[in-house]
């Protein structure tokens, strides 16, 4: 008797648990969001082609279901009705820093007006969202979870997905790609491959901290903590049907480009489709670089609006 | 003292031999064939006017007392005075030499508002001399330096410097001994000698064997002497360098060039490198991205001085 009441209860929990996740990406709200004119004046009295940008495009403030918790989210798409490609965009940091704020945004919108439906997650924890950030953790969940949303999305044209991600937010799309196989391009820009560079810093102490607040059992099981997170142990498990653009800057004072580089010396051993740009004197987020989103939208245009196919590796002779 | 004398004799001596480097001897307009030009058409949509706004000379100049074959490109327009840019062909001796279609890629770079000249090196077609595949064959390189002072348009204060594959491997050689270029593109370089050894058949015997003098007897030391993995820091860190390379190139190994970014990284050179995926030893499949970084490139460093990027770690 007490068996079966055991098992039922097994049965239940696991019944709960399946309900839960058979609702990931389930959108719980939705609603139109205004960009403040403040934000819009500051962007279009530097680039005046945020006028039309602001026109042509709108954002939407989102809570869906991941694991069970209600995260945050953004949409950012064309005010034209019409099917667009789609892309998720991993912002970068981690709890108010790197936040989609309505400066990131407007950067939203500048990718919808190039004709796609930009997602991006917050990621779950504080201060928007439920859950705990784990920097790398079972977060990249909330990443994975917005195709599910992007189903729910009458403009989303979800056989063709891209990601693009910053900073954490290359980490959050390399996680993803183990999983996932069916995204077409990926745009990486000054994205974290080597959690073990940190400790090379000056402010290292800072970090160890840091990870230690954010991973749970850190002290632990710090090694393997790390290199979970960290592409550059693990570049076979990224998937190769996807075409790969990564920009660095040559001095980015957040994220060593030495890494990077030995990254992509793997992931070209390893015959994955790759486009890579070191910039001369590129500072984090490449923010001192003319110009250098025109390569991203050439990126997006070949591997995902257009269809291309991934380019023949094979050697040339 | 006695030394310091012999000293000043022999370099002395050495000056009044090469008083002439870089002298232009002779010096004939040159067409490229009719048949080429149809070729050229069908590639690039602007073929008649690079033909019709730019010239072409065919030159000998004298380098190390040798005769040597070579090619300029300027603009028609000769009421102003231009940048420069030397451009290092590829291959060795008449393999890769500068035929028509390299004259025609010269004539391209002219129109956009250059002087631009190329040195077929000594063993090259119209040449004095043997070949070293980057040997004693630098100095024609170098010496083109005093040849631009003798073309009336070249403004010698700008000179840029370019090069395909082996030309790679010059332009890195000649960044080692000169600051004089405001900036270095290299397509497809040969950063590491011993990679062509390893994954291309029969080239150590045809190529290094024949044109490196003694090569048996001292080739750990002729290899890493032509191959920029070994001495990356020792090129001039004032000539920003754009370095670009595709992943299915089967000549110059992606490898080496990842090497090499691996190193001049750690070196801080001002480096921009692009990798292009599927991209062949000529990158063929991206030449409109490659002439317009190359083209920005020259324009913004060579044309427009612009200031060297900051290559320590900085922002936020």
């Amino acid at each position: 008797m007490k068996r079966k009441i055991k098992f039922l209860a097994f049965c239940s929990v696991l019944f709960w648990a399946s309900s839960l996740f058979a609702q990931d990406g389930k959108i719980i709200s939705s609603s139109e969001i205004a960009i403040p004119d403040s934000v819009k004046q500051f962007r279009i009295k530097r680039i005046p082609a945020f006028v039309k940008i602001f026109d042509s495009t709108k954002v939407s403030k989102l809570i869906y279901l991941s694991d069970g918790l209600k995260v945050e989210g953004f949409i950012a798409e064309p005010k034209q009705t019409g099917k667009y490609p789609c892309i998720i965009f991993c912002r970068g940091g981690a709890d108010t820093l790197g936040m989609i704020d309505f400066y990131t945004m407007t950067f939203l919108s500048e990718i919808a007006s190039k004709g796609y439906v930009i997602i991006a997650s917050q990621y779950r924890g504080k201060p928007t969202s439920e859950g705990i950030d784990e920097f790398g953790g079972k977060e990249v969940n909330d990443v994975i979870n917005c195709i599910p949303v992007l189903a729910q999305w009458h403009q989303a044209d979800t056989a063709k997905i891209g990601m693009y991600g910053v900073s954490r937010g290359g980490m959050m799309i390399y996680r993803a790609l183990q999983t996932l196989q069916n995204i077409k391009a990926v745009v990486i820009n000054s994205g974290v491959v080597d959690l073990f560079d940190t400790f090379k810093r000056t402010d290292s102490t800072e970090w160890e901290n840091f990870y230690k607040d954010k991973i749970t059992g850190y002290p632990i099981n710090k090694m393997t903590h790390l290199q979970v997170r960290s592409a550059l142990y693990w570049p076979e498990k990224i998937s190769n049907k996807t075409a790969l653009f990564i920009m660095h800057g040559s001095t980015d004072s957040q994220v060593d480009a030495a890494g990077v580089i030995s990254f992509i010396q793997r992931i070209y051993t390893l015959k994955k489709p790759v486009k890579f740009v070191l910039y001369e004197g590129g500072v984090h987020a490449l923010q001192n670089i003319k110009n250098y989103k025109l390569p991203v939208w050439d990126w997006f245009d070949r591997f995902l609006k257009n269809n291309e196919s991934l380019p023949n590796l094979n050697i040339k002779r | 003292m006695k030394k310091l004398f012999f000293c000043f004799l022999f370099s002395s001596n050495l000056l009044l031999l090469h008083a002439q480097d870089g002298k232009i001897i002779t010096n004939l307009p040159h067409a490229i064939d009719d048949s080429d030009k149809v070729v050229f058409q069908k590639r690039f949509k602007n073929t008649d006017s690079i033909l019709s706004q730019t010239t072409l000379q065919k030159i000998t100049y004298v380098s190390d007392g040798l005769k040597i074959s070579g090619y300029i490109a300027q603009p028609k327009n000769n009421t102003k005075k231009y940048p420069c840019l030397i451009y290092c062909r590829g291959g060795n001796r008449a393999f890769g030499s500068l035929t028509s279609f390299e004259q025609f890629y010269l004539q391209r770079m002219a129109y956009w508002g250059y002087v631009v000249i190329a040195s077929q090196y000594r063993g090259g077609p119209d040449s004095e001399g043997k070949d070293e595949f980057g040997g004693a064959d630098i100095h024609d390189v170098l010496n083109l330096l005093p040849s631009l002072t003798q073309i009336p348009n070249a403004d010698t204060t700008r000179i840029g410097i370019h090069g395909w594959s082996r030309g790679g491997m010059m332009t890195y050689l000649v960044m080692k001994r000169t600051n004089r270029f405001k900036a270095a593109v290299v397509g497809a370089g040969a950063a590491d000698l011993y990679s062509s050894i390893k994954l291309r058949e029969g080239f150590e015997a045809a190529v290094y064997a024949e044109c490196i003098p003694d090569y048996y007897k001292n080739k750990d030391a002729e290899l890493q002497k032509r191959s920029a993995v070994y001495w990356a820091d020792s090129l001039c860190k004032t000539t920003p360098l754009l370095l670009m390379q595709g992943s299915a190139d089967w000549r110059v190994s992606p490898e080496e060039n990842l090497e090499l970014v691996n190193k001049l990284y750690k070196a801080k050179q001002p480096l921009k490198f692009i990798f292009y995926p599927g991209g062949d030893h000529g990158l063929r499949e991206y030449t409109t991205e490659t002439d317009a970084e190359m083209k920005k490139w020259f324009d913004e460093f060579v044309r427009d001085g612009k200031a060297l990027p900051n290559m320590e770690k900085h922002g936020r």
